[in-house]
């Protein structure tokens, strides 16, 4: 394919994919999902373990519409490309400031995944195989998913500044919360930071100041708003009206191998970038 | 913090909240937190004592106009909306910007005192530390840079009030007095809900609730959900108390049935009643523990008096002190610091010595001149302001030229505190310091051993502390004059000395002191025409400073040098009869001052002499030893009652806390006889040390130390580490204070928990010497216990937190991380071990040796001991030897029975 034809053909489905790995304003709608609360019991959607499916499965249906349109673009969909590389660049910093100052657990995921995977597409731009990276973004979410869940179950709400002090109470809790917010921030080592280098190698050669600002600029202020959530929630005087729980053996077993789990994907994507 | 959310607003405002506090909390903004913020980068920027590189301009104007000039001209504030400059320009006066912004902000004039103390306690750390600095007049800074708490007021005024202005225009709300309060009366449910919601006290689980109600601003709703929410809170909160009553009865032997048999009524008696004793729970603590200590130590005492009588082991355990070993009997004067204790005991444990327990000044107090350094240090507690100087000389060829290690060192930390200069320094030098850590982590000792090879030794010294009579005065002046003279010749003229005769320097300084006029010899032996002499004679007198008024001046500082000959038999005499010891001196007197070695370390002077002021006591220790060997202080001591022998001699030296080494100091003026007994002595002294180092170690939680020479090597590494939090617990678990004689505690360990004051009531029936020791030795040491006490009982609040996290500010104190309060008290790793309190949090027990009816006397005609004793700052018990009870104080009987009288039997 190719042409203008192919060109107007891929646009829909580019567009599509700006639903899946979120391009503002396109990105309302997966925000408004996680943020969504359970109005009843068999409201099966709004479970944590559907929404990290959901989560899970965007990126995946994403790369396919990105590999579907790129198909239709053909060579001449060069530009189309770079247009939407500079949407994704401008959407990942736009959420990445907002989530500085987000204090909800389920807004932070939303704005963190909305974010990441905006990056995306500065690297389809560059023809970095999307699919791998999004994955690595996404999937590096889920600790702090379920932490966060975990949160809620315990304290009705998963929000920073309401139960500060978990080292000190929860101290299992706390060691995996910070783990989970590190892997979620791509600190080096994590599969998410594996997958922001997949996509900085690939798009360096290219265009350096396309790929190194959005990259490095979200990166940035998503470890500032990292420390932001762990200071209101993991250190600080904790509260004496308060009943902290901490995790049992088992869920400590559970996080843990996920995490470890995690760690073995991250290799996967060393093996993409070498 | 501000305080909580429990009580009205309108009977906080004013008393326990600012109108920024109540903003924060009603409207979520976060005033309080930037006020301090920006305040703070300000204070750190004026209080700088020489660590940043470009300085505050504008200082000598004092805080209030320093800060007011920058503040005028900080776009960064006028960015974030703060029109500051506006409101500064409405007065000048600290004290009319403060009367400015407090009208402005509607407060009402009677609630000013309440609203000043509650700014004040916001920061107050910096708040201390200015007063502090404001009550300094002889502080170098503060006579350069005034500041003062009106100043710091002013400061923190004119930025809330520009802070809440802009919070004010934002949300659109009147943030003043009057209006907070209607807001309050005319909402007083959405306020309590608005306070928890921004407090933090929220229940978690309501906050998305009130979070979207309040923002609906619907009164229905918000009526409707404070009723859900304060129902809640107060069933939850009545649970937590519930449980935590039945897991206390639990703990006393109560099942849950049990307890749950009792009707309701005796249920909340017993809830109730146990939250009420909740506030006296901590004092009820204290009494406990210092209850336990006082009967232990009356306990040890009257056991210890026990068995001498019953002549068993315990006397052969004192090791009696009449036996005098191969070198005779040495006695050894301490400081009463707690680290001594252990010391003390180990030496009388080894060898034939008589130890005394004195204040670390030895009752000399100095300001001191160290050698290089061109200020005065005040060696003594302070309590006492020194009158008189003691000044450090180098009695060999002192080296003008730096060690190539110490230039190159110079360089590198110039270099490092420029402003850009790092970037580069980095990467040409950084590998440098990479060596450096890599040797100072892995290998301390021997990487420091090494680099103190490099370093540039400072010379020997002797202390000048003889009163300079008028003619040493004025040829001391004369010389010094002369060597201007000198310099300035060489340097307008290009005339070396050697060109020179005395009497033309003579003539020079005597036209430049105006004694003389006319042209000088030297004018016409180097042609230098008239008007170049005079001009060179001006300068003599301005840039060299050759002039009378200098001259004055520097006669008046040398007035304050040394001490008369009477002046020290008086000190000698008052020391030596203050410990009892006026007799039966032996052939040695180690005189010995203490201090710390640590590395990395701000706290280092919290670890050295409390009574020379935080600094180390061997300069003391020396002028002492020096005074009481001079012949014609002996002979002066001598017309007072106290004979010296001449074959004492008096050693100073110096004990490290840290590694419980003692070095002897001034050895070189001992009489050769005299250093055929040092070698002996020091041997026991290195003993002694050992087994105080092993005995530490063991109080560090040091483990694998297979005997005192390991524990010495150990001490010794944490003394060099630099990564070492905890060199030594310094005087962490001190408890009480023992006034009195030796005999009282030679057989006890007291485990290094006790000030040891020498004191023998028989040589002192007016209670002079006690009354010395109560207005001096013991309020010190009522300080140090309050320090460490605050310390311990709240380590964030009073005491400094983690030492792991601070850094040092302006090179006067220690914040956390890069910018918080300036941090008081202890930090956590002198306080704790763990998470568990290493120091027990007791008030001063303080043991008094005397008779009743004297210690009595004495507190009713001393203010100071009398209020520290009857407001319950300290606990007193006196050890009555006459009628053989021990009298304990405790005001809590009233003041009729305070005095609560026990047998007890004293050692002879």
């Amino acid at each position: 394919m190719g042409g203008l034809l192919g060109m107007m053909l891929a646009l829909p489905f580019f567009v599509l994919a700006g639903l899946c790995l979120p391009l503002f304003p396109l990105s309302i709608g997966i925000n408004r999902f996680i943020q969504h609360l359970p109005k009843h019991a068999a409201d099966r959607l709004a479970q944590p373990q559907a929404k990290a499916l959901v989560l899970l499965v965007l990126p995946l249906l994403g790369a396919m519409l990105i590999g579907v349109g790129s198909w239709l673009a053909g060579d001449g969909g060069g530009w189309l490309l770079n247009a939407f590389a500079f949407w994704g660049g401008l959407t990942s910093l736009l959420y990445a400031f907002r989530l500085l100052s987000a204090r909800d657990g389920q807004i932070w995921v939303g704005q963190l995944y909305t974010s990441a995977l905006a990056l995306v597409w500065v690297g389809v731009a560059h023809d970095v195989p999307p699919l791998l990276p999004a994955l690595g973004l996404a999937a590096s979410l889920l600790p702090l998913w379920f932490l966060l869940d975990g949160l809620t179950q315990r304290f009705g709400i998963a929000r920073t500044g309401l139960y500060p002090g978990l080292a000190l109470r929860m101290p299992r809790f706390a060691a995996l919360f910070i783990v989970a917010v590190l892997v979620a921030v791509a600190v080096p080592f994590s599969p998410a930071f594996f997958a922001v280098a997949d996509l900085a190698f690939g798009g360096i050669g290219a265009n350096e100041l396309l790929t190194l600002v959005p990259l490095s600029l979200a990166w940035l202020l998503w470890t500032w708003a990292g420390i932001n959530l762990l200071a209101g929630i993991v250190f600080g005087e904790p509260r004496a009206d308060l009943d902290y729980v901490d995790l049992d053996r088992r869920d400590v077993l559970m996080h843990g191998g996920g995490m470890v789990l995690l760690a073995l994907f991250g290799l996967v994507l060393v093996e993409g970038i070498l | 913090m501000p305080p909580g959310t429990a009580k009205p607003l309108a009977d906080q405002l004013g008393r326990d909240l600012t109108l920024y506090d109540a903003a924060d909390q009603l409207f979520g903004t976060r005033i309080g937190e930037t006020l301090n913020e920006l305040l703070i980068k300000g204070l750190m920027d004026f209080f700088d004592e020489g660590q940043s590189v470009w300085r505050m301009p504008g200082r000598r104007q004092g805080l209030f106009r320093a800060w007011a000039n920058i503040a005028r001209r900080n776009r960064r504030l006028k960015m974030r909306g703060l029109d500051v400059a506006a409101i500064l320009d409405e007065a000048d006066e600290p004290e009319a910007m403060i009367d400015l912004v407090m009208t402005r902000l509607g407060i009402p004039e009677q609630r000013w005192m309440d609203y000043f103390t509650v700014e004040l306690s916001r920061l107050h750390g910096w708040a201390g530390f200015v007063r502090w600095r404001a009550q300094a007049g002889h502080y170098y800074w503060q006579q350069r840079n005034p500041a003062d708490l009106v100043d710091y007021l002013a400061v923190r005024l004119v930025l809330a009030l520009a802070l809440l202005t802009d919070a004010g225009r934002r949300l659109k709300r009147d943030l003043r007095w009057e209006a907070l309060l209607d807001f309050a009366a005319t909402h007083p449910h959405e306020c309590v809900l608005r306070r928890e919601l921004n407090a933090g006290t929220v229940l978690p689980d309501f906050a998305h609730r009130i979070e979207v109600t309040l923002d609906s601003g619907d009164p229905a709703r918000i009526d409707a959900l404070y009723l859900d929410y304060e129902r809640e809170k107060t069933t939850r909160e009545a649970c937590t108390r519930a449980r935590r009553v039945q897991v206390m009865a639990a703990a006393a032997g109560f099942d849950r049935a049990s307890l749950l048999a009792r009707d309701e009524d005796a249920l909340h008696q017993i809830i109730d009643g146990t939250y009420a004793a909740k506030a006296h729970e901590g004092m009820l603590w204290t009494r406990a523990l210092e209850r336990a200590h006082i009967r232990a130590l009356l306990g040890q005492i009257d056991a210890a008096a026990e068995a001498q009588c019953s002549g068993a082991p315990a006397s052969a355990q004192s090791g009696d002190a009449t036996h005098d070993g191969p070198i005779g009997k040495v006695q050894a004067l301490f400081c009463i610091d707690v680290r001594s204790e252990r010391l003390r005991r180990h030496l009388e444990a080894v060898g034939d010595y008589e130890t005394f327990g004195i204040a670390g000044f030895f009752g000399v107090p100095i300001a001191f001149v160290e050698f290089g350094k061109g200020h005065e240090t005040a060696l003594c507690p302070a309590v006492v302001t020194p009158k008189n100087v003691a000044v450090e000389m180098p009695h060999t060829q002192a080296k003008h030229a730096h060690s190539l290690f110490d230039l190159a060192h110079e360089v590198v930390h110039d270099l490092k505190n420029t402003v850009l200069a790092p970037y580069v320094t980095v990467e040409a030098v950084g590998l440098l310091f990479g060596f450096d850590m890599v040797g100072k982590t892995f290998a301390p000792r021997a990487y420091n051993t090494w680099r103190q090879r490099l370093e540039t030794r400072k010379p020997p010294a002797r202390l000048l502390f003889d009163k300079l009579s008028e003619d040493e005065a004025l040829e001391l002046v004369a010389n010094l004059q002369d060597e201007m003279v000198l310099r300035a010749v060489e340097r307008h003229f290009a005339v070396k000395r050697e060109q020179l005769t005395s009497p033309m320097l003579r003539e020079l300084r005597e036209t430049a002191l105006e004694n003389r006029r006319g042209q000088t010899e030297f004018a016409r032996r180097f042609g230098v025409d008239a008007a170049a002499e005079a001009v060179f004679i001006r300068s003599l007198q301005a840039e060299y400073r050759v002039n009378s008024d200098q001259a004055r001046i520097q006669l008046e500082h040398l007035a304050k040098v040394g001490f008369r000959p009477k002046r020290q038999a008086q000190l000698i005499g008052a020391a030596l009869r203050g410990i009892g010891l006026t007799a039966g001196f032996g052939r040695a007197v180690l005189v010995v001052g203490h201090g710390s070695t640590s590395e990395n370390n701000p706290y280092e002077s919290a670890l050295d002499c409390g009574a020379c002021g935080g600094d180390q006591g061997l300069v003391n220790a020396r002028i002492f030893a020096a005074m009481a060997n001079r012949r014609e202080v002996r002979q002066l001591l001598k017309e007072q009652g106290i004979t010296i022998p001449a074959e004492t001699h008096f050693i100073p030296a110096l004990h490290d806390t840290t590694t419980d080494e003692i070095h002897l100091a001034d050895l070189d003026e001992l009489p050769p006889a005299a250093l055929t007994r040092v070698d002996r002595i020091r041997e026991d002294l290195t003993a002694a040390g050992r087994l105080t180092a092993a005995e530490r170690c063991r109080e560090l939680g040091e483990t694998d130390i297979s005997g005192p020479d390991a524990a010495a090597r150990r001490v010794k590494r944490h003394a060099l580490d630099w990564t070492q939090v905890r060199p030594e617990w310094g005087l962490s678990k001190n408890a009480s204070f023992v006034i009195g004689r030796r005999a009282l505690t030679r057989t006890l360990n007291l485990n290094g928990r006790a000030f040891l004051h020498s004191y023998d009531y028989r040589v002192d029936p007016k209670g002079r010497l006690l009354e010395t020791i109560l207005t001096g030795p013991l309020i010190v040491a009522q300080w140090i216990n309050l320090e460490h006490f605050f310390s311990v009982v709240d380590n964030e609040a009073f005491g400094s937190g983690s030492k792991v996290y601070h850094n040092i500010v302006g090179r006067f104190g220690v914040v956390t991380g890069n910018l918080s309060d300036l941090r008081t008290g202890l930090p956590a790793q002198t306080m704790l071990r763990g998470d568990r309190p290493y120091h027990q949090p007791m008030r001063l027990i303080t043991v008094i040796e005397a008779p009743f009816g004297l210690v009595e006397d004495l507190l009713a005609k001393l203010y100071k001991p009398r209020e520290l004793v009857q407001n319950g700052w300290i606990r007193l018990v006196v050890l009555d030897p006459e009628t053989a009870q021990a009298q304990v104080y405790d005001p809590k009987h009233g003041e009729g029975d305070a005095w609560q009288p026990q047998p007890i039997r004293l050692p002879a």
